[in-house]
């Protein structure tokens, strides 16, 4: 009975709420925190627990709940539980779309990671989809098609899989899996694996995803942050634990790495380098983050294509850490929008003064994104580098070390562009974000902390993740973590960066007395500018790197699939004037018909 | 309780050669200084200049000051560039570096660097922003052939660790022997890194008013000056750990003290070697534009990095040399 | 025990008692018609339940064929006279919008045309098909035409031509069938289909397919269809695509699978139906009027019918069957709320229609209407389509599955166009819809949801697919 509490809990709790909050619309935003806070909270004592059933609604919904579960839905219902807390202000009130959507797209996703069946998947999987199509039609309408599109591809790559499978196994069991011959399976994962990098936007299936970030914030907290996640687990499942270890060896190997995921892991490494080079040319603070998100998710796509325990684990860790550091960004982007009602970084700036809590959030998670130590996003991305290196990827190695290098590039446009630098005249009177925004933030922020610290902890959970699966093992300890060519110990670190920052602080403060705090037109420019000229340098920040970049910049994925499209259509428009509406045309449409059924049954006969 | 005695002595032998390395680095620059002017034919300020000078800037009393992020500049950058030294070997003492390998020391140089960028946005100075752009775009450039380097290194000796580097090279001989393409490439990535001529892009003083650096003044700018001293040795002295053995002559192992003292003045000397060139190279350059540093750093170090990287792939993997 | 013919003598009854009805009361018109449905609805829900046990063969008054009605009902024929009759008394309550004189002879072919569609589901027999293939067609005939303008003529004069080529081949396979078998009952013909010539087998089969093609809306048979379905009053629209549409594919499921176990002709079958989903989706979507393409998209979704009878395995005529259930229920919701749509902007064109599903009233339903017909879970719509290409997968017919969902890409594409124009903030006001409107787009979309959530009442139906596979009723 307890998996019956577990599918209650974590897809029909979700679901009821919808219902509820669509129907109490008055309360709807507060409806949906509550329904939302059940599963967050539920988790808990689920963890370590093992347990399996069958519902039959027609169609048998296998489901199970193990580790596997558990640590995606940790991630998801804690981003998603932040954001409903964040949409508490920033929705308006007595509208129940939004919480209606967001916990459908929760049933859905919990459902996805509950189920066990590629039927089940789907159905979830699907469900998660339109729900998430209506809450990018609800903002930004103009771009919900091109989201519905590639949702609709990725859910067809992976009919197209589990097809194969079927054909081969009769059954849509993950653990019917015997019996299917190696180019039955290479069919099967690729179309999976396809399927699912759509969802997290993976090169060159990353299109949507600039333009459906532009929706409601906290809705695309959760989409970036959590919903993506889902691309990860399918991988996940379908390479490590429908085909399993075994199988991806079976393919070859080079250095121990299957060939099999060799290439996913350079798409990858690959999606990581453009995904960071087109964010940092953004001036759409929005669409900056969505190509943030798409470079960050070539990382996790480069751990699960490398396959060892380090980058698989590494993988996990890393999305992990992108879920809740990228929420906080996207809800940290939705707290500037609510205050200010812009989106460009060139047009804000010096927000960090009248936004201090909020600064602190966003740095944090920049922290976090850049892969600076004091955050577990450091580990995560350590863990991805040292799998490469240890295995002596050339190609995949510098490309994702480069790639970070380029995050400081962004995080820093952010930084400066949104929260530094000069203060508008017109934000003169912004306010600090509501308590509910600003908690939010902070309980996405925790686990980046806590994880830094105790890194132990979180890969105990990873290493059952990866022992499960047959993997492997990592070397960790609680506060350490190695690898086969290296280590590191966060005790160490965080001790001396302490005493180090302490001593510096002394030095500091040491002959401090009172200061005169100047205002920020009390500046040294040579004395050259009057003083009511904004001299925030935030437009075209990078203009020299981006003239640099220009021969290149003007090839774009987005272009050549317009141009896809649109011979496609004029294509259509070729074949519509079959319909020449001529009845005699019809006519003879029809007696060609019998001629050829007569001729395909006598040559059938 | 010698568990906990260990502790005290290697904290406090850390905080020694902290100590030491922040006087190595404020007697480079005075070093720099003169040198440079006796290139252009002047005289000079004195060696000891910049001790005086961050002895009175750090006894400043009173000062104006911008906001609080601005007042994170100087903590993150002086913190930051202490703990990458914590993490970095000195002649042969290990430190920390123990407990953390390449990539991490690669992640902990970021952390005064954006305490820095932080400080100089916090100042609302526009020069401040374009010059933390144009050292971030220079980051980009010269960190290409760099981790490149790194990435050869960590490749050819198989692992990502200071202290294992170093015990290699000191078993066998110096990287740069082996691999001498790499070790070429890491001197021209260091000169973008360690920001002189000719890519002082982003400090530029005649152009953008010393960039970020232009809000800073008294308190401020001397710890910033004990931060920029810190990064000469860093910068030297990662070089001197990847290419120079980190100026091991004598294993400690067999010579005990008097191996740490040789290593340390032995460490010196190379230190001082990478950062002469350095200098020569600086007191005769002009200055390039950014987008120029950008192109040259993505095309002629990645290339020679490259082929370094090829031949230590060559050497590791094909060949199966293994260190 | 309630007796099948009832499904077909009470709307003829009806039909010829109308008049004397509105001799009576003009206005009491709409709700008898709806009454008489709702009294067929129930007996088809009666009849449902009794064939479900065993199907019901029956031969009416005791003459013999040709003269005498032969019933056999099965569960899936009587499955399917339920969706027809439910269909068609939601629409009924959307019939009452209608204001248009004549509205006698409006609910007396509505009648017909219940009567045409039931029979040609119900039947055991191919004469009485053909007859009742003809009722429906008059009927429709009548009413495609029934607006009285250019369109509507048009549009009915293309059926007609292309209907009555189609009732002429049906009668001809039925003649050559006759002619060698000297009988006229399906079982019959199939347990003694191996005496026939085969080349005249070929040529009936041919002349079968043909012509049960055209109602069925196959490619390249289906050039009427989007004038018509364009010409015709909504609610006829709806009609046609969720009643006549469906009996003239349960009529080639039955020619396919009860008549001609034709094995080796099921390839030509699926790359029929590919053809009709490739053509239907792709003109749909250069399309600027609703209702055409709506009715383009009806042969999209045919299209996907055929492919799935065609494939000819348990699962994915399983899925034909529910895909035929979530298309009637589906489309006519599509075309209800397309009427009122047109009603409300006074235009065919969709980009005139900005925000017109603002209403929830209107948009909900919509919405849910469109979700199920891309087959999107959980609605009724997702299970149809899941399970035919499933069926295909496992016969193996890899490439013409991606090809059928290149071209389920393309109605997407379309969908949320429309989906995006309907939805976007808009200044405009409009008439906010009646409840004749919203009523039955409500009872639509409750099924859908309904059986989409909890679809093992139509999977226990769907168990006798495989019985009616090996050529049972």
């Amino acid at each position: 009975m307890e998996i019956w509490s577990a599918f209650g809990i974590f897809v029909l709790v979700p679901l009821i709420g919808a219902l509820l909050s669509y129907l109490a619309r008055k309360y709807a935003v507060y409806l949906g925190l509550i329904f939302a806070l059940v599963p967050a909270i539920a988790l808990y004592p689920f963890y370590g627990k093992e347990m399996s059933t069958v519902v039959n609604i027609g169609v048998k919904l296998n489901l199970a709940f193990d580790v596997t579960t558990w640590f995606f839905m940790l991630m998801l219902d804690t981003v998603a539980l932040a954001s409903m807390l964040f949409a508490t202000s920033y929705v308006r009130k007595g509208e129940g779309g939004f919480s209606t959507l967001m916990l459908l797209g929760l049933a859905g996703a919990n459902g996805v990671l509950m189920a066990r069946d590629f039927l089940t998947l789907y159905i979830f999987w699907e469900m998660m989809s339109w729900s998430a199509y209506i809450l990018v039609l609800r903002s930004s309408g103009e771009y919900a098609r091109r989201y519905m599109l590639f949702a609709v591809l990725s859910a067809y790559l992976l009919i197209m899989g589990i097809g194969i499978y079927y054909y081969y196994t009769g059954s849509f069991l993950y653990s019917a899996a015997s019996g299917i011959p190696l180019s039955g399976w290479a069919w099967i994962l690729l179309f999976l694996i396809l399927g699912f990098a759509v969802k997290m936007a993976v090169f060159p299936l990353h299109v949507w995803a600039p333009y459906a970030y532009r929706s409601e914030q906290p809705f695309v907290a959760f989409l970036s942050g959590g919903l993506s996640k889902l691309g990860t687990f399918g991988i996940f499942m379908a390479m490590y634990s429908i085909a399993g270890v075994a199988i991806l060896q079976g393919f070859g190997t080079f250095r121990s790495i299957s060939l099999f995921g060799y290439p996913f892991a350079v798409l990858g490494a690959f999606t990581a380098f453009i995904g960071t080079i087109l964010a940092i040319f953004q001036d759409d603070l929005r669409k900056l983050l969505a190509y943030s998100s798409i470079g960050q998710l070539g990382y996790v796509m480069v751990g699960l294509g490398l396959g060892t325990p380090l980058a698989v684990g590494g993988a996990l860790f890393h999305a992990f850490n992108h879920a809740f550091f990228k929420a906080i960004l996207f809800l940290g982007a939705g707290a500037v929008i609510y205050r200010t009602g812009k989106y460009r970084i060139s047009e804000l700036g010096g927000l960090g003064y009248r936004m201090p809590f909020t600064f602190l959030f966003v740095l944090f998670a920049i922290f976090a994104l850049a892969g600076i130590p004091i955050t577990s996003g450091f580990i995560s991305k350590w863990m991805l580098y040292e799998a490469a290196i240890e295995k002596k990827f050339v190609l995949i190695a510098p490309l994702m070390l480069i790639a970070s290098v380029g995050a400081f590039l962004y995080c820093f446009r952010i930084l400066y562009g949104v929260f530094l630098g000069q203060l508008d005249k017109e934000h003169e009177n912004v306010k600090e974000a509501p308590a509910p925004m600003l908690a939010a933030m902070a309980l996405l922020m925790l686990p980046l902390l806590i994880f830094a610290i105790f890194p132990g902890w979180i890969l105990k959970w990873i290493n059952e993740i990866l022992t499960g699966a047959n993997i492997g093992t990592l070397k960790y300890d609680t506060y350490a973590y190695y690898s086969s060519i290296g280590g590191a110990d966060m005790l160490v670190f965080w001790i001396t960066f302490m005493l180090l920052f302490m001593i510096s602080m002394y030095l500091f403060t040491r002959k401090r007395k009172v200061t005169k705090v100047v205002d920020q037109y009390d500046n040294y420019l040579a004395g050259e500018t009057p003083p009511y000229v904004q001299l925030h340098a935030a437009h075209n920040f990078y203009k020299p790197l981006r003239d640099t970049w220009a021969p290149l910049l003007r090839y774009s994925v987005d272009r050549a699939y317009e141009k896809f499209v649109k011979f496609f259509i004029e294509g259509f428009e070729e074949i519509k004037k079959m319909y020449t509406e001529n009845p005699q045309d019809y006519a003879a449409y029809l007696g060609i018909a019998f001629l050829i059924f007569l001729l395909v049954g006598w040559w059938l006969l | 309780m010698t568990d906990w005695a260990n502790i005290l002595i290697n904290a406090g032998l850390t905080a020694l050669y902290l100590f030491l390395a922040i006087c190595v680095g404020l007697l480079f620059m005075g070093i720099a200084r003169k040198v440079t002017a006796r290139i252009h034919n002047r005289v000079g300020p004195p060696i000891y200049q910049n001790f005086l000078d961050v002895g009175k800037l750090l006894a400043k009393k009173s000062n104006i000051k911008h906001n609080w992020i601005f007042d994170f500049a100087p903590l993150f950058a002086l913190a930051g560039v202490l703990l990458a030294l914590a993490y970095l070997p000195m002649g042969g003492y290990r430190l920390l570096s123990g407990d953390g390998d390449l990539i991490l020391l690669l992640y902990i140089l970021v952390i005064p660097a954006l305490g820095f960028a932080l400080g100089a946005g916090a100042s609302a100075n526009p020069n401040a922003g374009v010059g933390v752009m144009r050292a971030l775009t220079l980051m980009l450039s010269y960190e290409m052939p760099f981790l490149l380097v790194l990435l050869s290194l960590m490749i050819y000796y198989n692992t990502a660790s200071l202290t294992t580097l170093l015990e290699k090279q000191m078993h066998s001989v110096w990287a740069i022997d082996v691999l001498p393409i790499s070790a070429l490439a890491a001197d021209i990535a260091l000169q973008g890194m360690m920001m002189e001529k000719p890519f002082d892009i982003p400090i530029a003083p005649h152009e953008i008013a010393s960039g970020p650096l232009v809000e800073f003044g008294g308190n401020y700018l001397g710890m910033l000056m004990l931060y920029s001293a810190g990064s000469i040795v860093v910068e030297t002295s990662l070089f001197v750990d990847l290419f120079l053995g980190g100026g091991i002559v004598l294993n400690p192992a067999v010579y005990g003290i008097l191996a740490y003292v040789v290593n340390y003045i032995v460490w010196f000397a190379l230190i001082f070697v990478v950062w002469m060139i350095a200098i020569f190279i600086n007191a005769v350059f002009p200055r390039f534009r950014i987008e120029q540093a950008f192109k040259f750093y993505w095309k002629w170090p990645t290339l020679i990095a490259a082929l370094g990287l090829a031949q230590a792939y060559i050497m590791s993997v094909i060949l199966g040399v293994s260190v | 025990m309630i007796h099948p013919v009832l499904l077909i003598a009470i709307p003829l009854f009806f039909a010829f008692l109308l008049p004397l009805i509105s001799l009576w009361s003009k206005k009491s018109l709409p709700y008898v018609t709806t009454a008489v449905m709702g009294l067929n609805t129930i007996i088809a829900i009666l009849v449902f339940l009794e064939a479900m046990k065993a199907p019901i063969f029956d031969i009416i008054g005791g003459f013999q064929p040709p003269l005498g009605i032969v019933l056999m009902v099965g569960p899936l024929g009587g499955f399917l006279a339920m969706i027809i009759n439910t269909a068609a008394l939601i629409i009924s309550i959307y019939s009452m919008e209608m204001k248009k004189e004549p509205l006698l002879k409006y609910y007396m072919l509505t009648l017909l045309l219940l009567m045409g569609t039931n029979g040609m589901v119900l039947t055991g027999d191919i004469f009485n098909l053909f007859v009742f293939l003809e009722v429906t067609s008059i009927a429709s005939y009548g009413l495609a035409s029934y607006n009285k303008d250019l369109k509507g003529f048009e549009g009915a004069l293309k059926y007609v031509i292309l209907g009555s080529i189609g009732s002429t081949f049906v009668l001809i396979g039925i003649a050559l069938i006759y002619s060698q078998l000297r009988t006229l009952n399906m079982l019959d013909i199939a347990r003694r289909l191996g005496e026939m010539d085969p080349y005249t087998k070929i040529v009936a089969f041919a002349s079968l397919f043909l012509g049960f093609g055209v109602e069925a809306e196959m490619f390249p048979l289906n050039t009427w269809v989007p004038e018509t379905y364009d010409g015709a009053p909504h609610p006829v629209t709806a009609m046609f695509s969720s009643m006549s549409a469906k009996s003239g594919i349960f009529a080639l499921a039955r020619v396919i699978f009860t008549i001609f176990a034709f094995a080796n002709y099921l390839w030509f079958v699926v790359i029929m139906g590919l053809l009709t989903v490739f053509f239907g989706e792709i003109v749909a979507y250069v399309q600027k009027d609703i209702k055409r393409m709506l009715a383009y998209s009806s042969i999209g979704q045919m299209g996907m019918i055929i492919m799935g009878l065609g494939i000819g395995t348990t699962i994915a005529v399983e899925g034909a069957f529910f895909q035929m259930f979530s298309h009637a229920m589906g489309k006519a919701l599509l075309f209800i709320a397309a009427g009122y749509m047109i009603y409300a902007a006074q235009t065919e064109k969709m980009s005139e229609m900005k925000g017109i599903g603002r209403n929830p009233l209107i948009g909900i339903p919509l919405l849910i209407g469109i979700l199920s017909i891309m087959g999107m879970p959980p609605f009724i719509g997702f299970y149809g389509k899941f399970y035919i290409l499933m069926g295909g997968f496992s016969q193996g017919y890899y490439a013409i599955i991606a090809l059928f969902l290149a071209a389920s890409i393309v109605e997407i594409a379309y969908y949320a166009r429309f989906i995006k124009i309907v939805f976007q903030p808009s200044t405009k006001n409009y008439p906010a819809p009646r409840s004749t409107v919203y009523v039955p787009l409500i009872l639509f979309a409750i099924i859908i949801v309904l059986f989409g959530v909890y679809p093992q009442p139509v999977f226990e139906v769907l168990k006798h697919v495989a019985a009616f596979l090996a050529g049972g009723a």
